[in-house]
C-alpha cells in the first residue's frame, strides 16, 4: 500500500515535471518544479535510523594519499527533518576513539560535541561551521548534511544525460546574503537522477560565480525499497583552486535499526 | 685597408644610408612595442639558496606580491561599526580582484581568522568578528579578543587598536603595476572622510620603482639637451650638435627595438640604459668629429677628410668600442635576469653607435654643406679647455712626478675612504626620506610589527611529521627566541595555533599555553581545524611548515645579522631531530640574496672587465704593459668612487656597484684614444715634448668634451626620484670626471718616466725627449 502510494507520488512528479519541462511556461511554475525536485532529492537519503562504516582518502595535489576509517550512527529526529549523527573514528591510530556527536537544528545553530580520547575530555563547540571542512576533508558540513531545500531559489535549467542517466539540472541560489555566508556558496548546479532523485554531480561556485568545488556522485544504492530510500556509495569531491581531492565511501550500510535517542549523548560520545 | 673601406663607403653612401634608414625603422617599428613591467624573478639571482628556497615557500605558501592596505579613523580606535564596516568592504572588494588568492586574503573581518576561547566545557570557535555590524556590548568585548588574539594583535591590528590592515597576496604572474592599480581603484571607491587608507608592501614600491623609471624618458630628453649644448660649446658647429646625436639617439632605438624584438620588458635597470648608450655614443662620435676637424683644414675637401677621418680613427674606436661591448657583454654570467639584459642592451647599443660611426656618419657627413663644419676654428680659440691642456702638458712635461705623487696620494686616501664602505641594499631606501612609498612604509612599521619577513621553512621527512610534539616544540623555542632580536616584530606559526587549542580546551587556562606532549592529542586537534584555516603555516601533508617572522628594518646588512643568529638558534633546536629547516625567503632574504650577489659576482664582474680590456688592449697594443696604461686611470677612478662612497656612507649596492662597470668600460676608452694618438703624434714628430703638447690639444680636449658630455648626461639621473638612480648618476659623473683626468695626466707622466716599449719610442728620440725636459725652465 505504502509502496503504491510512493510510485503513485513519483509518478506525480514525473508527470509534473514532464508537464513543466514541455510547457516552459512562467518562471515561477518552473521554480515551483525544481523546488519539488530538489525537495525529493532532500528526502530520499533521510531514513529513520542508519548505521554504516565510512572510508575517507585524501588525495594531495601532490598525489599524497591518506586514509581515515570512521563509523557513522545517525537517526532521523522526529520532526522528519533533522538528524542526530554520532561520528567516531577507527583509523589511523593517532585519532582513533575521537568522536563527534552532532544534533541538527532547524531553527538555530546545530549542537556539537566532541571527545578527543588524547585529552579524554568532551567538550560542546560552539560554531557556525556550515561552510567549515568536514574533518579536513573537500566535503563541508554542509556538503554531508544537506542543507534545507527553501534556503535556496531552483531553477531548473534543462534535462539533460550525465554518466548514462537522465538527469534534471537544478540551479540553486541562496535566498539571502546570510545563507551565502553560512553556505560558502553562491550558486550550485545539481544534476539529479530522474530515476531516484538522487544526485550524480554538484558543482559550487562562490560569491563571484567562480566554480570552488565539484562532488561526483556514484553507486547509487537502494537501501529502503519500501519507502523508497537511496544513498550513494561513492562521493568524489575535488577543490578546484587546491586540486586536492576527498573520496568518501560508504560500505556496511544498515537502515532502519532501532536506535534509542538516549544513545545520542554525551555519555555514548565518551564511551570509546 | 681602412683608407679602401672608407672609399668604398663614401662610394655607396646612398645605399648605405638606405640600409641604415630600413634598419632603423624595423628597430623602431619593435621599439614601439616595448613595455614597462618590473617581474619578481627578474630582479633576484635565481640560482642563488636563499632564492630558491624563497621560491619554494612561494609555491607553498603564496607571498610574492603582497600588497598591505592600512586603515585608521582620524579619531579614536578601529572598534566602531563604521570603521569595522569599510575593513570588511575593503576585505571583501579586494578579494574579487584579479589574480588575487582569495584565500590569502587576512584581516580582522576574515572569517578564516578565528578566535579559539574555552569556557567549562566548552570549546567557541568562531570568526573574531561575525555578522556586522556588532551590537554595542560585542564592540566593547572586542579590542580585549583581539588583544588576546595572537593571529590579531600587531599583526592585524595595532596594539594601540588605531590601525587595521589588510593583506592582499596576488598571484606571481600578475604584474606589480596591474596590481597596484586594481588596488588603488577599489580603495578610491571605497574609501571616506574619516579614514585615513595608507598603501604599502611589495605590490606598492615595485609599482612606484616603475612609476619613477618611467620618468627616465624625461631625464633622457634632458640628458640629448644637455650632452647637444656641451657639444656645441666645444665646436660651435651645426654637424657637432646634430650627427653625434643622431649617432647616440639611432644606437638607443636599435637598443631598443632589439628589446622590443625579443619581447623583453623595461624595468628599473634597463630603463637607466638609454643614457647610458646615448653618453657612449655619443662620446665616439666626439673623437671622430674632432678627428674630421683636424683633417678638414689639410685638404680643404670635404669627402677626403671624411675618409682619412674614418681609417685614422676607425681602428681605435674598434678597440674602445670593441672592449666595452665585450666588458657589458661579461654581464651575461650574472644570475640576475635585469642585469643580463642590462649588459646585452648596453653592448648592442654601443655596437650600434660603432657600425653607425663607421656607415652612417661618414656617408652623411660627406653629404652635407662644409658650411655645417665652420665655425670651429673660432671656437678653439675661445675655448677655455685649450688653456687647461696646454697648462696640464706644460706642467707635466716639468714635474712628471709630481702628477704621479698626486695619483698616489689620491689613490692612498680613497683607499682609506673605501675600508669604511659598506654592501648594503634596500628596495624601500630606493625611495627618498620623503617620498610616499617611505612614508608608507614607516606609516605600517611605527604600528605594526614590520613590513619585512623571513620565512622559514621547516619540512619533515614525510606526511604529519609536523605533529610530532618534539618539532612543534623545537619550532616554539626556536621562534621564542628569536622573537627577542632587535627589530623583529611579530612570529606566527602553526605552533601559535595548537597552543591556542591547548589552552581553549582547557578552559582557558594559561598554564596550557604550550605544545602538549601527545602526538595523538595534536592530531586530534588538528581535526578541529578547516585546512584553509591553517593553510598559511602549514601544507595539507602536514610536512612543510613556515615560520613567518615580520621586522622593522629591510637593509641586507640586518638580515646578514638575523640569518646568521637563526641559523645558530635552528641548529640548536632543531639539530638533533629528523627535519630539514631552510632560512630564507621574505624580503629580507631577498635582500641577503642580492647583497651576497653583489659581492661575489659584482666583484668577480669587475675583474672580468678588467681581464677583458686588459687582454684586448694588450693584443691591439701588443704589450701586456700596454694593457696595464690602459686600465691604470679606471682602476683609479673606481677606487676613488669606493672612497668618495665610504666616506659619504653611500652602500655598494647593486647599483652602486654597477657603476664600477661602467667607469672600467668607458674609463678604458680614454686610455685608448690616448695612447693610439700619442703613438701616431711621436711617429709623425719624433719628439716627446712634440708628441705630448700634440695629443693633448686633440684627443686630450676630445676627452675632456666626451667625458664632460658622458658625466653631464648621467648627471640627469640627480633628478630622478629613486635614490639608487641618484647614486648612480652622481658616482658616474665622478668617475668620469677622475677617469678622464687620469688619462691625460697619468698617462703622460707615465710615458714621460718610463718611457714604455710598447709605444715603439726610438732610442734617439728618447734622448731627444730627456734633453727636451731638461732645457725648459
Amino acid at each position: 500500500m505504502q509502496h503504491r502510494t510512493v510510485a503513485k507520488e513519483r509518478i506525480f512528479y514525473i508527470a509534473l515535471v514532464a508537464l513543466f519541462t514541455l510547457t516552459a511556461g512562467s518562471g515561477n511554475l518552473q521554480g515551483q518544479d525544481a523546488r519539488a525536485i530538489m525537495e525529493k532529492n532532500y528526502y530520499v537519503m533521510k531514513v529513520p535510523t542508519i548505521k554504516n562504516t565510512i572510508y575517507m582518502t585524501l588525495v594531495s595535489a601532490t598525489g599524497n594519499i591518506r586514509e581515515r576509517k570512521m563509523n557513522v550512527v545517525g537517526k532521523l529526529r522526529s520532526n522528519g527533518i533533522d538528524s542526530m549523527l554520532l561520528i567516531r573514528f577507527l583509523y589511523p591510530a593517532d585519532i582513533k576513539g575521537t568522536g563527534f556527536l552532532q544534533i541538527e537544528e532547524t531553527e538555530g545553530d546545530d549542537n556539537m560535541w566532541v571527545y578527543l580520547p588524547g585529552l579524554g575530555k568532551t567538550r560542546r563547540i560552539v560554531a557556525n561551521n556550515k561552510k567549515d571542512s568536514f574533518f579536513g576533508s573537500d566535503f563541508s558540513y554542509g556538503d554531508i548534511l544537506p542543507r534545507k531545500v527553501d534556503l535556496f531559489r531552483h531553477r531548473l535549467l534543462q534535462v539533460e544525460t550525465s554518466d548514462g542517466n537522465d538527469c534534471y539540472v537544478i540551479e540553486s541560489i541562496p535566498r539571502d546574503e546570510h545563507e551565502i555566508m553560512n553556505s560558502g556558496y553562491g550558486k550550485k548546479i545539481s544534476w539529479i537522477r530522474k530515476d531516484n532523485f538522487v544526485e550524480n554531480k554538484i558543482e559550487y561556485y562562490d560569491g563571484a560565480g567562480q566554480l570552488l568545488k565539484t562532488q561526483q556522485v556514484s553507486d547509487h544504492t537502494i537501501v529502503d525499497s519500501i519507502n523508497h530510500k537511496w544513498m550513494a556509495r561513492r562521493r568524489e569531491m575535488i577543490t578546484h583552486r587546491t586540486n586536492h581531492r576527498t573520496i568518501l565511501k560508504l560500505d556496511h550500510i544498515r537502515v532502519g535499526d532501532s536506535i534509542p535517542d538516549a544513545f545520542f549523548t554525551t555519555r555514548t560520545l565518551e564511551r570509546e | 685597408m681602412m683608407l679602401t673601406y672608407a672609399r668604398f663607403i663614401i662610394k655607396n653612401r646612398a645605399a648605405v644610408i638606405i640600409t641604415i634608414v630600413v634598419i632603423t625603422v624595423f628597430f623602431g617599428y619593435h621599439a614601439l612595442s616595448l613595455e614597462m613591467a618590473i617581474e619578481r624573478d627578474n630582479q633576484l639571482p635565481q640560482s642563488h639558496p636563499l632564492i630558491k628556497l624563497d621560491n619554494k615557500i612561494m609555491d607553498l605558501f603564496g607571498g610574492a606580491s603582497v600588497a598591505v592596505i592600512a586603515v585608521a579613523p582620524h579619531t579614536g580606535t578601529i572598534y566602531n561599526n563604521k570603521t569595522l564596516g569599510l575593513i570588511a568592504k575593503l576585505t571583501d572588494e579586494v578579494a574579487k580582484l584579479k589574480g588575487v588568492k582569495r584565500n590569502n586574503v587576512l584581516s580582522i573581518t576574515s572569517p578564516r581568522v578565528k578566535d579559539i576561547v574555552g569556557r567549562n566545557d566548552t570549546l567557541d570557535i568562531a570568526p573574531l568578528i561575525e555578522n556586522l555590524p556588532l551590537s554595542g556590548e560585542e564592540l566593547k568585548a572586542l579590542p580585549a579578543k583581539v588583544r588576546a588574539n595572537e593571529m590579531a594583535t600587531a599583526f592585524l591590528v595595532s596594539e594601540d587598536g588605531r590601525t587595521a590592515v589588510i593583506f592582499v597576496d596576488f598571484d606571481s604572474s600578475t604584474y606589480f603595476a596591474d596590481a597596484y592599480r586594481e588596488i588603488e581603484e577599489t580603495v578610491d571607491r571605497v574609501k571616506d572622510d574619516g579614514h585615513e587608507i595608507v598603501l604599502a608592501g611589495s605590490v606598492v614600491y615595485m609599482n612606484f620603482i616603475q612609476v619613477y623609471s618611467k620618468k627616465m624618458a624625461i631625464l633622457f630628453v634632458l640628458a640629448v639637451c644637455i650632452v647637444g649644448l656641451i657639444h656645441f660649446e666645444a665646436f660651435r658647429t651645426i654637424q657637432a650638435i646634430i650627427l653625434p646625436l643622431v649617432t647616440a639617439l639611432v644606437s638607443v632605438v636599435w637598443g631598443l627595438g632589439l628589446l622590443g624584438y625579443f619581447n623583453i620588458k623595461m624595468d628599473a635597470w634597463n630603463s637607466l640604459t638609454p643614457i647610458l648608450i646615448l653618453a657612449v655614443a655619443a662620446g665616439h662620435a666626439v673623437q671622430i668629429l674632432k678627428r674630421y676637424y683636424e683633417e678638414y683644414p689639410h685638404s680643404k675637401d670635404n669627402e677626403s677628410a671624411v675618409i682619412e677621418t674614418v681609417a685614422k680613427v676607425g681602428p681605435t674606436m674598434f678597440i674602445a668600442g670593441g672592449s666595452a661591448i665585450l666588458g657589458f657583454l661579461s654581464l651575461l654570467v650574472f644570475d640576475i635576469n635585469t642585469v643580463k639584459v642590462f649588459g646585452l642592451f648596453t653592448a648592442f647599443g654601443i655596437m650600434s653607435a660603432l657600425i653607425l660611426e663607421m656607415t652612417f656618419i661618414p656617408a652623411i657627413r660627406s653629404m652635407i654643406s662644409p658650411s655645417w663644419t665652420e665655425g670651429m676654428k673660432s671656437a678653439e680659440r675661445r675655448s677655455c679647455l685649450g688653456g687647461l691642456t696646454e697648462g696640464i702638458s706644460d706642467v707635466l712635461l716639468r714635474r712628471p712626478r709630481l702628477f704621479l705623487g698626486i695619483g698616489l696620494l689620491v689613490f692612498l686616501t680613497s683607499i682609506i675612504g673605501a675600508l669604511r664602505l659598506r654592501v648594503n641594499n634596500s628596495f624601500i631606501d630606493a625611495f627618498p626620506k620623503d617620498d610616499r612609498v617611505n612614508i608608507s612604509e614607516r606609516f605600517i612599521n611605527e604600528r605594526f610589527a614590520g613590513t619585512s619577513t623571513i620565512n622559514i621553512l621547516v619540512t619533515g621527512a614525510g606526511i604529519d611529521a609536523l605533529k610530532s610534539p618534539r618539532i612543534l616544540q623545537a619550532m616554539d623555542g626556536f621562534q621564542s627566541e628569536l622573537g627577542r632580536m632587535p627589530d623583529v616584530g611579530k612570529i606566527i606559526s602553526l605552533t601559535t595555533l595548537i597552543k591556542r587549542t591547548n589552552r581553549a580546551m582547557n578552559g582557558d587556562d594559561e598554564a596550557h599555553y604550550l605544545i602538549p606532549e601527545s602526538e595523538n592529542l595534536i592530531s586530534q586537534y588538528l581535526l578541529l581545524y578547516d585546512p584553509d584555516d591553517l593553510e598559511i603555516v602549514v601544507d595539507r601533508d602536514f610536512n612543510n611548515a613556515v615560520i613567518r617572522v615580520f621586522t622593522r628594518n629591510d637593509q641586507a646588512a640586518y638580515a646578514t645579522r638575523l640569518f646568521s643568529e637563526a641559523r645558530v638558534l635552528a641548529s640548536r633546536y632543531f639539530g638533533h631531530l629528523d627535519v630539514e629547516v631552510g632560512i630564507a625567503g621574505g624580503t629580507l632574504g631577498n635582500q641577503k640574496a642580492l647583497n651576497e650577489n653583489v659581492i661575489k659576482e659584482k666583484t668577480q664582474n669587475i675583474w672580468q672587465i678588467v681581464l677583458i680590456i686588459l687582454l684586448v688592449s694588450s693584443l691591439a697594443l701588443r704589450s701586456m704593459v700596454a694593457g696595464l696604461y690602459v686600465i691604470l686611470p679606471s682602476i683609479l677612478a673606481i677606487v676613488i668612487n669606493f672612497g668618495v662612497m665610504g666616506i659619504t656612507g653611500t652602500w655598494l649596492s647593486l647599483s652602486t656597484a654597477a657603476v664600477s662597470a661602467l667607469t672600467i668600460s668607458i674609463g678604458a676608452d680614454y686610455a685608448i684614444y690616448f695612447i693610439f694618438r700619442y703613438r701616431e703624434e711621436f711617429n709623425r714628430s719624433r719628439d716627446h715634448q712634440a708628441a705630448i703638447r700634440g695629443t693633448m690639444s686633440t684627443t686630450g680636449k676630445g676627452i675632456f668634451f666626451v667625458a664632460s658630455a658622458i658625466a653631464a648626461g648621467f648627471a640627469t639621473l640627480l633628478f630622478s626620484p629613486l635614490v639608487y638612480h641618484k647614486h648612480l648618476g652622481g658616482l658616474v659623473a665622478l668617475s668620469m670626471l677622475t677617469s678622464s683626468l687620469g688619462a691625460v695626466t697619468l698617462l703622460p707622466a707615465m710615458i714621460t718616466l718610463f718611457e714604455p716599449d710598447f709605444l715603439g719610442l726610438e732610442k734617439a728620440s728618447l734622448d731627444t725627449k730627456k734633453s727636451a725636459v731638461k732645457i725648459t725652465p
